[in-house]
């Protein structure tokens, strides 16, 4: 009785203790998203030669009606603009896709002429659902932050042990004691 | 709906939450990721291949870890041999990886991958299948002659063969009972880490077999074990798809949520079961898995053509899911039964802890 | 010795077929199987379907 007592009591603070460990990292987590900061760390470099732009504001481009950005130099992107960088250089802010050198030359989806470059298609397929997925430009042409892979391992560790270790406190909680298994038959004392 | 804005999707965070769950209990029982069911799944609601890869990959590690603190007080690992395989699965991971990369470059990446997955569970689902029966009838037999059937009995021969291989160093792993060459155990690491790597998978599917017939471990223990593999193996493999662009770190936290209740049930199931039946849910998931995978493929290769193959292909990779679990559930439930002295299946028996 | 009652009857009716089908193994993975597919095919038509 007194057993059952004392796992219920320590699982009670284990429970409480790791509940607070795991829901401070989700809100981390889910800040460090919402904010833009995660965003930033993803599109971190320019992966190849061309002009950096913010994809969601052409999201109606066509042929027909082909979006006009201003090609300009700073180190945001507000509005229809694009910031020429080249390989490897840090990608301006609020920047989620590269027009690459190559495409540009191919002059198929898009085409710059002084200071102004037309896109023809929308830069992210929307249409890209289930089994018919293609790639969207979007991802193409961007490097993200080393040290962001690293951040998101840390995360996931500390989530799954905390969420793990919450676990366990609530079945001790509940004074629910898990035995170990007996994986081989037990050895009786007189073999040799 | 949420607006997933790294990936570029917009997808239910329920279907996302009952993935994690239900690749959970899976995940806990047969001591897979369930990368092979989630990566198809995560594809069909909208992400694109290599993030669906990436945010499996890296959902799998941190369910891992909960399965893996489940399975320590049960003690179903042991960690000499987690440990010898590790370094293994590390560099056979990141050989994947850079496969994967690769023909990602070339263009080829889908239809490689899905003829390769199907090959390889198709080939694991028969051989698991066919020595699963022959143990569930062997334990029928020893029941009904009134001897206790243990926890575990296998009848293939392959694990004395492996054992018998005699390059030093040589591995003595306690909980498992097994004394066998550190270089068998390296070598199942890295020959089942690449398939991770490259299938984007944790590969357990591939390792739990591997250990149980030729390292000649438990299933339970092959199970606890895995797991542990997996969180390295899951850990190397997000840093990795981290680092190439492919992880989407709300929909990873959307699938823990959900795998965290999923991830305590199948780990607590197998207490109440033989080894049969975990090696039984696993040999179900991999031919689930291959007519899922193989829709897919005759989808691709018919040039998209046939909205009907598109669906049977949806049916599959998410009915294979709630497949598995209902028939955890199941198991579960019938064992708490047995115990308690009210009426089973024949077939159940054999199989439950009583 | 009392009669069963119709209810009681009825009921051993469909308990029996319910025995019938878990007594198989196959009979129960197939109805299993049935359930699961038929709940996929629920989640695609109420959230995916639009989608693909």
């Amino acid at each position: 009785m007194t057993d059952t007592v004392n796992l219920r009591r320590r699982g009670v603070v284990k429970f409480v203790f790791w509940m607070v460990v795991a829901t401070s990292v989700m809100i981390l987590t889910i800040h460090s998203y919402v904010s833009g900061q995660m965003v930033e760390w993803f599109y971190h470099r320019a992966a190849v030669g061309g002009y950096a732009v913010n994809v969601d504001l052409f999201k109606d481009a066509s042929k027909s009606q082909p979006a006009t950005l201003q090609v300009v130099t700073g180190e945001e992107i507000n509005g229809l603009v694009a910031i020429r960088v080249g390989k490897g250089d840090r990608l301006p802010r609020h920047t989620n896709g590269v027009i690459s050198d190559e495409t540009l030359a191919k002059g198929r989806r898009a085409v710059v002429t002084g200071a102004t470059l037309q896109v023809f298609v929308p830069w992210e397929l929307k249409d890209a659902k289930g089994f018919k997925f293609k790639d969207s430009f979007k991802h193409k042409g961007v490097e993200t932050w080393p040290w962001a892979g690293v951040w998101n391992v840390l995360i996931v560790a500390l989530l799954g042990l905390s969420l793990g270790l919450m676990a366990e406190g609530f079945t001790d909680m509940l004074g629910f004691k898990l035995e170990k298994i007996q994986h081989f038959p037990q050895r009786r004392g007189t073999d040799v | 709906m949420f607006d997933f804005v790294i990936a570029g999707v917009q997808a239910p965070i329920a279907l996302l939450m009952f993935v994690g769950f239900t690749v959970g209990i899976v995940g806990g029982f047969i001591g897979v990721g369930g990368g092979y069911m989630v990566t198809p799944a995560l594809i069909v609601f909208g992400f694109p291949g290599y993030m669906a890869s990436g945010i499996d990959m890296t959902h799998i590690a941190g369910k891992g870890l909960v399965s893996t603190l489940r399975h320590r007080q049960l003690g179903n690992i042991d960690w000499t041999l987690a440990l010898t395989m590790v370094a293994g699965t590390m560099l056979g991971v990141e050989l994947g990886v850079r496969t994967l990369v690769y023909f990602k470059k070339a263009g080829t990446a889908g239809i490689v991958l899905l003829v390769t997955s199907v090959v390889v569970m198709f080939t694991l689902f028969l051989y698991t299948q066919i020595e699963t029966r022959r143990s569930h009838r062997q334990m029928k037999l020893l029941e009904t002659q009134g001897r206790d059937p243990g926890r575990e009995l296998h009848t293939s021969s392959l694990p004395k063969l492996f054992q018998s291989i005699n390059l030093l160093p040589i591995v003595r792993c306690r909980t498992a009972r097994v004394v066998v060459s550190m270089w068998v155990i390296v070598l199942v690491g890295a020959v089942t880490g690449f398939l991770a790597g490259f299938l984007g998978v944790g590969g357990g599917f591939i390792r739990v077999p591997a250990l149980v017939y030729l390292v000649g471990a438990s299933t339970h223990i092959a199970v606890g074990t895995d797991l542990v593999e997996i969180v390295f193996s899951g850990g190397y493999g997000a840093l990795r798809h981290s680092i190439e662009g492919h992880v989407d770190m709300m929909a990873v936290l959307f699938m823990i949520s959900g795998a965290l209740f999923g991830a305590q049930l199948g780990s607590i199931a197998t207490a109440y079961v033989r080894g049969p039946a975990i090696r039984y849910v696993l040999s179900y998931s991999l031919i689930l898995a291959t007519l899922g995978a193989a829709m897919r493929l005759v989808y691709v290769l018919s040039g998209q053509k046939a909205p009907w193959l598109s669906l049977i292909a949806v049916m599959l990779t998410l009915g294979e899911m709630i497949f598995l679990c209902l028939f955890i559930i199941s198991l579960l439930y019938f064992a708490r039964r047995n115990r308690r002295g009210e009426w089973v299946p024949d077939w159940v028996k054999p199989l439950v802890i009583t | 010795m009392t009669t069963p009652t119709t209810d009681t009857v009825e009921k051993a009716k469909g308990g029996g077929i319910m025995k019938w089908v878990l007594s198989s193994m196959w009979a129960y993975w197939f109805l299993l199987l049935a359930v699961s597919l038929g709940c996929a095919a629920g989640i695609y038509l109420i959230w995916l379907k639009g989608t693909m």
